[in-house]
Order: C-alpha cells, then structure tokens, then sequence
C-alpha cells in the first residue's frame, strides 16, 4: 500500500475543503473496495478523506412521500428498513443479494455507487488495462471474459458495473444528491454512470472535488411495492451477478401493463435501465410471451466475447424470471385488494 | 484414590478437545507466534513475477531498499547460496524426478508468481510498501500453459531440449501397480471393446483447483547460534524439520537418526550423537487446514529461515491470497478420456481410461490418477495410461484426495453414462460390478461396499427414481438423483510416540503428528485414555513438535490408522511398566505376582492376589513412567508385500435441482456412506465426511482457478472470484457409516476417512444433474452456462 495521509472530516463543508486543497484525495465510505484496491495498488491515493463522521447516516421521508438515504447510510440497514422492504422492495432485495452480511454491515450506500468493477484485468496492476491506465489496452477481450458486458461495451473497455443495489436504484428512478465546491446539484441514477466510450477511466458524473451526499427515491407506488429483484449467480452468497434483473409490473384494470421499470446489472459498464423494452411492455399483455420478447429486444444488438456470450441468451431469460415475479406479486396484491 | 474409566471411549461420539481453544481465539497458529516476539521481529514480504517464462535481466531494488522501515531486499543478486541438499531418501510427499523451485538461487523463470524478492522491513505495513517499489525486467520467452494443445504433442524422446508429453519417468516401484506408472495394460482390452454389447467413450476435464485452507501459510524463523526454530504451517513438522536441515546443512546424521529410528525421543540422539541441542526444530501445534497444501516444505519457509539467518532476527512471513495460488501447490488440470464397454448384462468387459496431467518444467509431479480404475470394478480387460504434461506453472502438490478424487470422477461420471446407454439403473450397474480383488487379482481386505449401497439408496430415496433422464420436475426446477461409488486406498506407515504416566493421576501422549481439522488431538486422546483406562481429561495428547517421536506425514488418510496404533502401543509399554514396578514394590496388591499374570482393566492392574488402579502404582513409584514405541511398516503400507489389498469403499447420492430457466444448479441433499473400517469418534468421521462432500460439491459446480490464455496468469486470483462453497449452497448432507474393523491393516482397525470423503461426491452431483436435466457435464465445473 501507498502512504497516505488521513482525515477525518465532520463536517461536509469542512470534507469539501479537505478535497479542494488536496489533489489526489479519495473519499473513504466503508473502505470494503478501496482497501481492497490500495492493498493491490490499483488505487494510490495521496490522502484519504473519511466520511464516517459527517451526518449523512439517516434515512428520512421526503416531502412527497419519498425517502431520502443518507450516503452513509449501510447496505445492512437500508436493507433492513421497514420503508424500503414495504414501498420499494427490489431495493431491499438487491441489497441483501450483493455481498455477504460482514460487507453489507459495513459498505455505504455513497461506496456501493462507485465500487469498481471486478474485471480481473483491472485489480491486478501487472496486466495492462485501459481503466486503471488510459492506452494501455484491453486483455479482457481476448482473455477471459465470463464476467464481462454484453452491453454498451467500447473497443477501449468491456467491463461490467457490478452492484446490484445500483440497479434497484436505477429502475426506481431514484436521483443522486451531490455537493462540490459549486454547491448541490442533482442526477438521475440512469444517467449517473457512465458508458466506456474512449475513457473507461470516467465511469461516473461525480468530479474528483464533489461528494454524494445522499440519494432519494421517488414517492411509492403500487409498482415499487410488488418490484422484485432477481439474481443469477455461481454459488447462493457472496457472488457478484452474472445477470441480474430489477423489474416492477403495475397492471391496468384490464389486465395489461400499464407501467413497467426494468433494469439489468451484470451486462453493462453501469445499470442497465432498460428504457425501450419497458415501452415495448407498456400497454401491451402481461404475458410470458411479451415478458420474452421484452427480454430478446435488450439483447438484440449484444455483443459476446466468447466465455460470456451465454448472457446473451440468459439476459431474457432472467428478464422473463423477473418479470414473471412481479406479475405475480401485482396479481397477489390485486387480488388482495378485491 | 484415583479416578479411571470403566466405559470404552473409543467408538463413542466424542467432540473436540481442542475445540474451546479454537472457538475462543487461544488455538496458536503459526504466524500468531508473533505474540511471543517484541519489535525484534522483522516481516518479509514477496514480491513475484507477472512474466511466466524467461530470465530476470535486471531487478531494481534502490527505491525499495531507501523506502521507510526497510531492512533489506533479497534477490537472487545477493541472497547467498544455500546448500538446498536433497535427501537420498525423497519423502512421498515431493516429486522423485526434477528439482525443487529455490527462488533466489537462480534468475531464471518458469511460471507467473514465482517469488523473485523479498522485502524485509521493520513493520508488515513498510514490508508491502517496499515490495511494490522493487521493479523487476524479465527478458520472456515464450510460456505454454495450454494442456488442451500441448497433450497432443508427441510424446518426448530424449534428446528433446523443450519439455514435451512423457510417461512419469519414475514410475511405480512395485509389482501390485498401486503406484503411478505410466501403463497398465491386463487382458486385451482394445479388442473386448470393439466387439462389446453396449460402450461409452468420454472426454473428461478437471480444471485446476487450489486447495485453500483457511489459515494462510506462514512461517516464523528464528536462529539462535546454529539452531534454527521454526512455527510453520505444515502438516508435517518432521519432514519441514528435515528439510530445512538440509537446506541450511546442518547435521546430515541426526536427522537422518531421528527420522530412521525405532523410537527416537530427543534425548536418545543427542546421547548417540552427544551433542547438546537439537539444531532445528519446528513447532505447530495448530494447522488450519491444508488439505495437502501443507506436506511439503515451501520456498517461502526456506527463504524466511534464510532471513532471519541474514539478519539476525526473526522474521515472519505470511502469504497473501494470491500468492496462495502460485505459492504452495495445486490440484492440477487435468484432461481424461474413458471408454467402458459392457456385455448385454451389463458385466464391464473392458476399461481403458487414459489421463494427461499438468506438472511444472522444473518437477515431476505424479499423483493417483488411475489407481482407483485398477480396482474399482470387476474386468477382465483394462488399460490405463497416464502421461504428465508440462508447462509454465507452479508444480502441483496434493490436493485431499490428489489423483484418486480427479480419476474417480471421471470413472464414475463414465459408469453413469454406460448404465445410460445399456438402460439400466446406475446404481444396479455398480453393484453388478461389484469385485472382490483389485485388477491383480489380489483381495481385498474388508469390503462392505454393498451394504453401502444399500443404505444410502434408502435414505436417499433411490427406489422411487424414474430411470429417464429429465424426468422429475418440481415447479421451476429440474430435479435429478444421482449416484457416485467411492474408493480410496488403506494407508499406513512407521509411526511412534512417547507416553508418560504422571504421580499426579494424569498421562501426557506426545508424537511428532499434525492436526489440520480432522480432530487428531481428540482421536489420539481417545486412544491413549480407552488404553489406559483413564478418563479423556486426564489425558494430555501433544502434537506438531519436531522434537516429539517421530510421526508421518498427516496426509494420505493414514493419520489414524498409523499414530493411531503407536499412541496405543506407548500406552501399553507404559502399563507394562508399571506392571514391571509394581510387582517388585511391596507397598503394591500386585507384589510378588509374575508381571505376565497382571492385566489392565478399565484403569485397574489386576493381578492374582490382588489389584489396584494403574495411576495409584504411579503414585506411589512417586516419579513419571515413561515409554515409547513405535510400529508400522517402514515404506507405505500399499507399496509392502501383503496378501490383501487394503482400502475404503463408499456411495455419494445426491439430489440436485437446476433452475429450467437459468440454468443455476443447486444441491438439495447429499448421502454419503463409508465403510471406512473402525470408526475411532463418530463426530469427527461425521465431520470430516461433510467437510469432503462440501468440497466435493465446490469441486462439482463452481471451483476452478482460470489461467489467462494470454499473461498464463490466475485471473481469479482471490476467495471472491474464485468461488468455494458457502454455507448458503451446502445442502443437507448425511454421513453414514458400514462395515467392521480391519485388523488385517492395524491394531485398531481405523483405515482413515479424510479423503475418501470428498472422492465421488463431485460425479454424484454430475450425474444428478444429467438425471435431471439430461446434460452431461464433462468439464468440470458444471456452471450454468453448460447447463443453459
Ligand atoms: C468480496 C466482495 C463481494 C461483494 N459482492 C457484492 C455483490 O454481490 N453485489 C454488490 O453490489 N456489491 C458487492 N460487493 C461490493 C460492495 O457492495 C462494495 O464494496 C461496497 O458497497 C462499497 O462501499 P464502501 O462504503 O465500502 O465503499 P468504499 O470502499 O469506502 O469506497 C468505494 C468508492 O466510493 C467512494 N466514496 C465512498 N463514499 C463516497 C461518497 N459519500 N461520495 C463520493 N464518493 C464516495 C470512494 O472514494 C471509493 O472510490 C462486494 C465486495 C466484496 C469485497
Ligand atoms: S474490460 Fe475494462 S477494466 Fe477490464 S481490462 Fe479491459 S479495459 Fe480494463
């Protein structure tokens, strides 16, 4: 590990400086992937701001009825809250499938945003990697892939995001609340992250001297109450998605979909909110023929590199799964109802 | 009065006696002996290579060795040449042909993760910083690592500079083929092939996997004057002991003594050798696992003694995750075709099953690959060959089970497919193999295979299988029921220990042997208080001290069965000398008696005139009696003369569910039942089996170490991407155990479960899978995208 220097800010303002005056500082939340990263020597950050002391842990309601989550908010805890298990409860879902308790109790919600991928490529600094430095190339493509995008990919970079509470986040159409030395400023989850393009190394909005203070959901609906998450792994725990689906169903008297939010992790250099399948969905049957079709449209322009090509038929599927899931929790709640 | 048990022990399901210490952090584990040590103690760090093949040009060491807290970098520029001698003798745990890797005797490179340096500084924290400012230039030749292209190559000859295919080139050294050679051929196999009823002919790949125990290797070394003393994780203190001495040249004589003598305590060489002190020793009471990571000796133990030496200083070193990966050994990949052909009956008529393995440029390793095949079945035909490959990687060492676990698998996932073919129930095809001597005809000692079958097809629900594949289906799920048999060989060798009966009614039992999980320490208590009949806690049983009587090496299952019966025979010299004392001491009932009319009962000498307990003699004699003793065969047992062939036998059922839609396999319940001999403590042989289906199942669905075809690197290199079992995925698994106990092998008739445990669970779950969904795996592991 590189020495750095370490502070321990308490106040956001007082965190912001630390960040203006020190080039080369990091954000420490949980420290769960940045540790991790340092002791590899992936990360070398000069200084170390930690964020454990400024009041950014509660999750609160939002005047319209909406929570807001604190950035220091734990995994653990945000899984576990009564709100978010009742009104959105793919993110409770998605939360407690990533990782394994001891990380949960201690990653941040504001870590889990900008974890790094897992491409093997990338943790390991004796291989070339365009991600960790810019022009040195990509063996990810012709090495081994399982683990890698189907989706979205850039000739420069084919890793894959790999949280599974982002994807939540991401269908929900939660915002992320950011403060820098501009002041507060907003985004919308889906358009947080970012795609490879030419510079892998850029995967997110957030600039170095900016922090993530916080990120709110939208008020609940019938849709984020029978949303589901469902997650296709290796092994039961403490395994990162090979596909993974947020998916959430409202039906119309009539049977048919009126509103659908649906979103992939495990396939894309971020969440992959899947904006064209939900309109293909909406308004149409709540059918596992549609659920498929839905599935096939997000897969048709995929991209395989051989050890992950069976995402491309496992993407629908999954979809499928998900949303077979919902319906039925939209039917059982409906149902419950009448 | 003293206190003595009337009740046997052994047989009875006892727990742990180690468990308390380790459940409350008191266990020691070698790098934890840093707690003895104040800021004297120095920390090593390695740095290794990411090139795979070529010769170090340049190591740049000025910014590491000016780095805070660094006391020195060693390279293979200034590290100074050890003697490294080899034993005339090599022990069975290290390859007979090749050279051992000596990291810093040579700049040359023979895989990714060779260890090029190491940085010692004041503290762990300075040690890892230093370590990445130490720049090292490989001038690379091109690396092979691919055995799917290079099994093809013609087989080498020798004028050949570039390693290619072989026959092991020390093959098996006995008649009974129970060693590796390289071919074995009994009938005409080819030609019962060709014209049998029914046949199947399968391509089997076994990836490589790492064993990964759960405490990493470590070492502390420290020399005072020319005695070195060493905590290392080892599964065989007496071996690193060894080792370590011919290393560093020290007394050739006395450790050949120690290791060749009858029942040698400490005292004993140094009264024949008369010199004061034993020059080395190692000291590990406590191995967190290994599962054969821990037989041999490893560079890294070598260069922390070769440190501390240096400097003065003891020196810790402790691998990281990684580096467990190119470090200390691997099960290795492996490539396996297996053609089985069976008469209308379903009566093998011929076996030919052929396996290429992986081994390192700079050793040969070999392992058990075909043994199970020369006795699983009942054939008039069989060939097998084995060949070993090498390339640009680490040598592989054993891993539970090595050899036997990789060969099984592929044999028994071959006999699914050949009960398929006919269209007969696989396990009716197994119990119609069934045989009763090995391939050479000679018989086997104890054999209650049959009975095996029985249970578990009861208890897993056998009989209401619907043969056809694809056939049960439960919501989502596909659900299969599949069926492994399971061998594994009877070992035993030479072991010793010393007992000593105290005036204070207690006993110590020592011997040089190792306890890496299966409850050695508990066994062995069991064994020396049953025998003399005292109850388990005043018994104290030691182990994992190089200067204890000597023990062999705690692999190979045959822990049990070979210290097993010298804790009981030191037991018994030591009531003899009792005896011995107390029919000389008038104070005694037992005066006068001929020591030959005086028996032990339940802790009581009980003579013709009288009796008294064992420890009330002690007591009065008012000084320890000690004894040692030492028995079993010099060689392993498998490689003496004998009329009996002499190993476990056992069934793996499982019950698997794979999801239609996304193909992820989950296993719902496994039984596994043994016939294993005596089973010493039920708990532990129940333990021990659970932990080997555990890996059996991580074997069967997702471990694998995966080389990058292009830097021939581990790319998974850390416990979250290369994925062993959790507790979520354990299903529900039943141990069971039949037969009796094998006195044809030892006193105690044990035979060891260790690794018979985790042979077969891996094919079970294959071809439950296949039953399922009528996909057969043959490359392992069975992930969801082969089953999509
Ligand atoms: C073995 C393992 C398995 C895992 N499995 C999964 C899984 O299955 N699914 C899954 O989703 N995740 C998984 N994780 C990842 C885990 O969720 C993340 O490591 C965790 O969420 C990161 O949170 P943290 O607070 O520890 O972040 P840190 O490691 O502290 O920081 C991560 C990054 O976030 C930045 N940061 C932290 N807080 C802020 C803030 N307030 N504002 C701006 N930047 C900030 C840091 O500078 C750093 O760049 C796994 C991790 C491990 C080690
Ligand atoms: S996929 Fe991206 S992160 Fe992985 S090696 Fe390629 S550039 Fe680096």
């Amino acid at each position: 590990m590189t020495p750095f220097t370490y502070h321990k800010p308490a106040s956001v303002a007082d965190a912001l400086a630390l960040l203006a005056d020190r080039p080369g500082a990091m954000l420490l939340g949980g420290g769960t992937n940045l540790v991790d990263l340092m002791r590899k020597g992936v990360e070398t950050p000069d200084h170390l701001v930690d964020v454990q002391d400024l009041p950014l842990g509660e999750i609160s309601e939002t005047d319209d009825g909406g929570l807001r989550i604190g950035a220091l908010v734990s995994n653990t805890a945000l899984a576990a809250h009564d709100r978010v298990r009742r009104d959105y409860r793919m993110l409770s879902e998605a939360t407690l499938a990533g990782a394994s308790q001891q990380l949960r109790n201690r990653a941040t919600t504001g870590g889990n945003l900008l974890q790094r991928t897992r491409c093997y490529y990338f943790t390991e600094p004796g291989y070339p990697c365009n991600k960790r430095e810019p022009g040195s190339g990509c063996p990810a493509k012709d090495g081994f892939n399982r683990i890698h995008a189907i989706l979205g990919e850039s000739d420069a970079c084919i890793a894959t995001h790999p949280s599974d509470m982002c994807v939540a986040m991401s269908a929900l159409d939660a915002v992320v609340e950011i403060t820098g030395p501009g002041g507060d400023r907003t985004v919308p989850f889906p358009d947080f992250h970012l795609l490879p393009g030419d510079t892998p190394n850029v995967e997110t909005v957030l600039e170095p001297d900016e922090i993530i203070t916080a990120v709110t959901l939208p008020p609940p609906s019938d849709l984020s109450r029978q949303s589901v998450y469902v997650k296709v792994r290796d092994r039961q725990s403490y395994a990162f998605a090979l596909v993974s689906v947020a998916a959430g169903l409202a039906l119309g008297a009539d049977g048919q979909v009126e509103d659908v939010r649906l979103a992939l992790g495990g396939v894309a250099h971020k969440p992959w909110r899947a904006f064209d399948a939900e309109s293909l969905l909406r308004g149409g049957p709540a059918s596992d023929d549609a659920f498929r079709q839905a599935g096939q449209a997000i897969v048709a322009d995929a991209t395989g590199y051989g050890h992950n090509d069976f995402k491309i038929p496992l993407a629908p599927r999954t979809v499928a799964v998900a949303l077979g899931k919902a319906l039925a929790r939209a039917q059982r709640a409906s149902g419950d109802a009448r | 009065m003293t206190t003595t048990q009337t009740t046997p022990i052994i047989g009875q399901a006892t727990r742990r006696v180690t468990g308390p210490l380790k459940v409350s952090g008191q266990a020691t584990y070698a790098a934890e002996f840093s707690k003895d040590f104040g800021p004297e103690l120095a920390h090593g760090v390695l740095v290794t290579t990411m090139a795979a093949s070529g010769r170090i040009s340049s190591i740049d060491t000025e910014q590491a060795e000016a780095a805070p807290g660094v006391v020195k970098v060693f390279t293979h520029l200034n590290a100074p040449e050890l003697p490294y001698e080899e034993p005339v003798m090599r022990p069975q745990v290290q390859p007979q042909v090749g050279d051992p890797l000596r990291p810093l005797q040579t700049d040359q490179i023979f895989f990714s993760g060779q260890t090029v340096a190491v940085v010692v500084a004041e503290t762990l924290e300075q040690a890892e910083h230093a370590a990445t400012l130490v720049r090292v230039t490989v001038d690379e030749t091109a690396a092979d690592t691919d055995l799917h292209a290079a099994h093809q190559r013609p087989e080498a000859d020798e004028k050949q500079d570039t390693p290619r295919v072989s026959a092991p080139k020390k093959p098996a050294e006995n008649g009974k083929m129970t060693g590796r050679p390289s071919d074995v051929t009994v009938g005409d196999p080819d030609a019962a092939f060709e014209s049998a009823a029914h046949t199947v002919d399968l391509d089997v790949e076994i990836k490589t996997l790492v064993n990964h125990p759960i405490e990493p290797h470590a070492t502390i070394a420290w020399w005072e004057g020319n005695t070195l003393t060493v905590h290392d994780k080892t599964q065989w203190v007496d071996n690193a002991r060894h080792k370590l001495a011919l290393a560093f040249g020290i007394r050739q004589e006395e450790i050949d003594l120690k290791v060749d003598a009858l029942n040698t305590v400490k005292d004993a060489v140094e009264g024949v050798l008369g010199v004061q002190e034993s020059s080395v020793r190692v000291i590990t009471p406590f191995t967190g696992g290994g599962f054969g990571s821990g037989l041999r000796t490893w560079p890294h133990t070598f260069l922390t003694a070769m440190a501390a030496r240096e400097l003065d200083r003891p020196v810790r070193l402790v691998l990281t995750r990684a580096e467990m990966f190119t470090s200390v050994g691997h099960r290795p990949h492996n490539l396996q075709r297996v053609r089985l052909a069976a008469d209308a009956d379903g009566r093998l008529q011929s076996v030919i099953h052929e396996g290429w393995q992986e081994t390192s440029l700079y050793e040969e390793y070999t392992m058990n690959l075909l043994n199970t095949t020369r006795m699983a079945y009942a054939t008039p035909n069989l060939r097998t060959t084995y060949r070993l490959v090498p390339l640009n990687i680490q040598t592989p060492t054993s891993m539970r089970a090595p050899g036997e676990c990789s060969g099984a698998h592929a044999l028994e996932v071959a006999m699914d497919a050949l009960a398929y073919e006919i269209g007969m129930d696989p396990l009716e095809l197994r119990r119609r193999n069934n045989a009763t001597h090995d391939v050479q005809g000679t018989p086997f000692s104890s054999k209650h295979l049959a009975e095996a079958y029985d249970l578990g097809a009861e208890k897993i629900g056998w009989a209401d299988r619907p043969l056809a594949p694809r056939s049960m289906r439960d919501g989502d799920d596909w659900v299969g029921l599949g069926v492994s048999s399971t061998f594994y060989p009877a070992n035993r060798m030479k072991a010793s220990a010393s007992a000593r009966l105290l005036p204070d009614g207690t006993a110590q039992v020592h011997s040089a042997a190792s306890d890496m999980g299966p409850g050695t320490y508990v066994s062995m208590t069991m064994v020396a208080a049953d025998t003399l009949g005292l109850p388990l806690d005043k018994v104290k049983f030691a182990l994992g001290d190089s200067d204890f009587p000597h023990a062999p090496v705690h692999g190979g299952s045959m822990t049990m069965a070979s210290v097993g019966p010298a804790v009981k025979a030191a037991c018994e010299a030591a009531i003899q000398a009792v005896i011995e004392l107390a029919v000389d001491d008038d104070a005694s009932p037992l005066a006068g008696a001929s020591a030959d009319d005086v028996r032990l009962e339940h802790g009581e000498l009980i003579g013709p005139g009288g009796r008294e307990t064992l420890m009330a003699a002690v007591a009065r004699h008012g000084e320890p009696v000690e004894a040692t003793a030492s028995l079993g065969p010099n060689k392993l047992q498998a490689l003496m003369p004998s009329d009996y062939a002499f190993h476990s036998y056992g069934c793996v059922f499982a019950r698997v569910r794979v999801d239609a839609r996304t193909g992820e396999p989950r296993v719902e319940k496994v039984v596994a039942v043994n016939d294993v001999g005596k089973v010493i403590n039920p708990t532990t042989a129940a333990s021990q089996t659970i932990g080997g289906v555990v890996m059996g199942i991580g074997m069967a669905l997702m471990e694998e170490a995966i080389l990058d075809p292009n830097f021939h690197r581990y790319a998974n290199d850390t416990l979250a991407e290369y994925h062993a079992l959790t507790n979520r995925d354990a299903p529900e698994i039943e141990a069971h155990f039949v037969g009796e106990p094998d006195y044809e092998l030892n006193p105690l008739g044990a035979r060891g479960v260790g690794e018979i445990a985790t042979v077969g669970t891996s094919s079970a779950v294959v071809n439950a899978i296949y039953h399922a969904t009528g996909a057969r795996v043959l490359s392992l592991p069975a992930t969801l995208d082969k089953l999509l």
